[in-house]
């Protein structure tokens, strides 16, 4: 039987990863809070499985990732300037920087399984990594994010 | 702008902003697979209950078609239990979300669309029966049940709760599956044509 404070000590050091993973897909408080604890329930749920072939923490990306993609979510807030054309009028208004929004935006103007890919790639992982992750292939995951890459250039360059 | 500058930048700023909530590992679940989970073992309770409750009909209910269409509901629930306990041990053996992500949106999907067929199907067979033995134990409470059924004002009185029922149930279940699960399987089917679109 696995130990409830190993397993709490291994998500304290990354939890991290489900603060990002949740932000990335959801902007709804409730569900914020849910999925937080849902990830929790579902980790450890499956931590018996954990054989330490992978990192623990790539194996919590991919049941952070699993969990907030199979969870029934509410519909997401529409922020005002959730759109790269009129975020330059709001920007001021945020204590970060405007690049770092412009990201964000371009990210979550995404589709979900696109959002995935960069957030994977972008966080250093390999894309034999991101193709296990996933479930894609390898092949598809290069040609992905080559094509990602490009749309999100074109974004942030308009910008 | 370089992207993996700005995503350490982004991360930073935006994404690693904590959500509230401590470490704390709940008993519960909101996963929607999980309350299926839950459904079937309160399906499987009620079996139960009504199983416990049919053979006690059948102890002290005195006529004898009231006996038989209680044996065939005690037979069917008892056939129903095992089914649903197959199809929940299935469910609870392949939700795994630790394996990758087509996977499990599809096995998700599966499950969760095969248990709803199943369980209307179950419901064509269940309703009509509960309606007669329902009827005829009302029957044999006043009179007795099987002269009463030899009446044909009786029996299209039977055909008739049968007919409006079994579908008015049925179709009620299925908005009400509708209401519950409707979105989230549109999200479900959303997410896995997103992976099947790139791999045409």
């Amino acid at each position: 039987m696995a130990s409830e404070k190993e397993f709490t000590l291994l998500i304290e050091q990354n939890r991290g990863i489900i603060f990002k993973v949740i932000r990335l897909y959801v902007n709804h408080e409730e569900d914020e809070r849910d999925l937080f604890q849902e990830v929790l329930f579902q980790a450890w749920r499956s931590y018996p499985n954990f054989k330490g072939q992978a990192k623990f923490s790539t194996w919590l990306y991919r049941v952070g990732l699993n969990t907030v993609l199979t969870f029934k979510r509410k519909p997401q807030l529409v922020v005002p300037h959730d759109n790269l054309s009129t975020l330059k009028a709001s920007v001021e208004e945020k204590n970060y920087p405007e690049e770092t929004e412009a990201l964000y935006i371009a990210i979550r103007e995404l589709n979900e399984i696109d959002r995935m890919v960069i957030s994977l790639h972008l966080d250093g992982y390999e894309n034999e990594e991101v193709a296990e992750i996933s479930g894609l292939t390898k092949n598809n995951v290069a040609v992905k994010l080559h094509r990602i890459k490009e749309t999100l250039t074109k974004k942030l360059k308009d910008y | 702008m370089d992207l993996t500058e700005a995503w350490k930048k982004l991360e930073s700023d935006k994404l690693s902003k904590p959500v509230a909530g401590s470490v704390h590992i709940q008993k519960t679940s909101k996963h929607p697979v999980q309350k299926l989970i839950l459904l079937f073992k309160v399906t499987l309770g009620f079996a139960i209950f009504f199983e416990l409750g049919f053979i006690y009909l059948f102890a002290i209910m005195p006529q004898l078609i009231v006996k038989v269409f209680l044996v065939i509901m005690i037979i069917t629930y008892a056939f129903f239990f095992l089914l649903n306990y197959k199809v929940l041990r299935k469910i609870k053996h392949s939700f795994r979300l630790d394996l990758s992500l087509k996977n499990t949106l599809k096995q998700v999907y599966d499950n969760t669309m095969s248990t709803l067929a199943f369980q209307r199907k179950a419901s064509l067979i269940i309703y009509p029966l509960a309606a007669t033995a329902g009827f005829l134990m009302g029957l044999a409470a006043e009179k007795d049940a099987a002269m009463m059924m030899q009446k044909w004002q009786v029996q299209l009185i039977l055909l008739i709760a049968i007919i409006i029922l079994t579908p008015s149930c049925y179709y009620l279940a299925r908005w009400m599956e509708k209401v519950s699960y409707g979105k989230y399987l549109h999200q479900l089917r959303d997410l896995i044509a997103q992976f099947d679109k790139e791999e045409v």
